[in-house]
């Protein structure tokens, strides 16, 4: 039984995307075919982690929307790429990039288009590729395409960080995921100073939110080197912060 | 003339808002007025620094670009209580901070986005309740990226003397830093300068700045490194003002003093505290 993941944050900056990553990662390390669709259109970037450039990327979903193509023409298959990091990888990778030609994506903010078109896209590219796993990278904020993503979603990760800046908008998309009875509703708390006692920053967050975390996610310095042009469990994978994704990663295809 | 600063970054979560708080803290305890506008319409955040809550945010700058309000009731008072400081933060006239939020309530961002406004609103009646208010310096913080959301942050800098680029140091900060100082080139703002924020300890910062200081000419005004003591304060208090006497304060202090001076910042690169 095939699974749609959304990966969603509030506010810009919490790590969205390079979680979305490893965690595809991690399940195309047990073998799973796993799709990775990049929902956001205005400020795409995920395709950056998977080493790709403007020249890699000749489809992206702004043409299956557009109806210049069906959505798995846009399927890029990055498990060679993945492969370079970890020889023998089982599974298999599909990323559906976002446009990252300005001229497009002023195009598609401009014109608009069916928000509809996604959901049938998402369900054809779970069929045509036989995916495992779907994963969904959002735009932050809730807006149209969001509110149709989490209530597809079988599971959703919500990322915050400990800030006071995070806290507002995190409530509101928690309470909206409840609405939507998303079935498995997890918090992911990134970016942690390392000063902090985790514990209790995963049971004050717990009780504030009443919802569940996933992971607590130390901030590293490794990862911000490698930040947006790698991927993190691939490269560290002894590291304590690949066993806390292998954990989050688990709870979510559960 | 009121002094504009405009601060950008190409990517979210880098730390803009807490450079243009702590900013504004530093002008105000020189004894300057300080404008502090959240143009983050979408995600604004910066009322968590002040500590001033939804409950007590009326009239907000979604308000005022939807011409509900005149513009002064949107302004708040969040001087902090200089007394409280340690006492080697005091300036003998310490001045005041006053905070255009944007609305916390989702209402009002939707609002924003479905009607849109006229843009005179965040140039010239902007500056006009400013004036009003007898402001020296007008900080604003706005929406990362270049997108929907930031086309508030791009119209602000027609009446911006300087640009701050502020960014972090991986792949899409290039990009996107170079299509905001494209525009701020363009529109002829007098000063653009870049902070580095969060870099790791790992990077060697003299050959940072150089390079960053050689892709964009314009000078890199400071590099900061990522610090715990400065991530777990959350967002929740002026850090400058708690910790006068911190390495990061001094760095903050040399942005702060570029701002007000302008003298030129590439003879006094500031490196990050060891």
């Amino acid at each position: 039984m095939s699974k749609i993941i959304s990966i969603h944050s509030f506010r810009g900056g919490t790590g969205k995307s390079n979680t979305t990553a490893n965690i595809t990662a991690l399940l195309a390390q047990r073998g799973l075919r796993v799709g990775v669709v990049d929902t956001d259109i205005q400020s795409p970037g995920i395709h950056v982690l998977f080493g790709l450039d403007e020249e890699h990327i000749s489809r992206s979903l702004n043409d299956y929307l557009w109806g210049k193509c069906e959505i798995k023409d846009a399927a890029m298959d990055v498990t060679s790429i993945l492969q370079q990091f970890k020889p023998g990888l089982k599974g298999q990778v599909f990323l559906i990039p976002s446009s990252i030609k300005a001229g497009e994506i002023a195009k598609i903010l401009r014109e608009g288009y069916d928000v509809g078109l996604l959901n049938d896209g998402f369900q054809q590219l779970l069929e045509d590729l036989q995916l495992d796993v779907l994963m969904i990278d959002t735009h932050p904020g809730l807006n149209e395409e969001t509110l149709l993503s989490i209530a597809i979603s079988d599971a959703l990760a919500i990322i915050m960080r400990p800030d006071n800046q995070d806290y507002q908008g995190t409530s509101v998309t928690v309470e909206v995921a409840r609405k939507l009875e998303v079935p498995n509703l997890l918090l992911v708390v990134n970016k942690v100073p390392p000063v902090f006692d985790f514990d209790h920053v995963q049971q004050k967050i717990e009780q504030t939110y009443n919802c569940r975390v996933g992971a607590i996610l130390p901030h590293s310095d490794e990862m911000m080197v490698l930040s947006s042009s790698g991927i993190f469990v691939l490269k560290y994978p002894d590291h304590p912060m690949t066993a806390r994704l292998e954990r989050l990663a688990s709870l979510l295809i559960a | 003339m009121i002094e504009c600063v405009v601060f950008h970054s190409a990517r979210a979560g880098i730390g803009k808002s807490t450079l243009a708080a702590n900013t504004a803290a530093l002008l105000a305890r020189r004894g300057q007025r300080v404008g502090l506008l959240d143009a983050n319409v979408q995600e604004g955040g910066l009322t968590s620094f002040f500590r001033l809550g939804a409950k007590a945010i009326g009239s907000t700058l979604n308000d005022f670009l939807l011409e509900r309000c005149e513009g002064l009731e949107a302004w708040y008072d969040v001087t902090p209580n200089w007394q409280l400081a340690p006492a080697s933060v005091i300036m003998p006239q310490a001045g005041s901070i006053w905070l255009m939020p944007a609305s916390p309530r989702l209402r009002d961002r939707a609002a924003l986005l479905q009607t849109g406004f006229r843009i005179e609103r965040i140039t010239d009646d902007l500056i006009a309740t400013a004036e009003a208010l007898q402001l020296d310096t007008l900080l604003i913080d706005t929406h990362a990226g270049i997108q929907e959301e930031s086309m508030l942050a791009m119209h602000s800098l027609a009446v911006a003397q300087t640009l701050v680029v502020v960014l972090g140091l991986d792949q899409p900060d290039y990009a996107g830093t170079a299509v905001a100082v494209d525009i701020a080139e363009t529109l002829r703002v007098p000063q653009i300068v870049q902070v580095v924020n969060q870099i790791s300890t790992l990077f060697d910062p003299v050959r940072v700045s150089q390079e960053l200081a050689q892709t964009y000419h314009h000078p890199v005004l400071a590099l900061l490194p990522y610090h715990p003591e400065l991530a777990a304060l959350g967002s929740a208090d002026l850090f400058v003002l708690r910790y006068p006497e911190h390495a990061i304060t001094r760095v903050f202090e040399h942005l702060a003093e570029a701002l007000l001076t302008r003298v030129d910042p590439l003879q006094a690169i500031e490196q990050p505290p060891g």
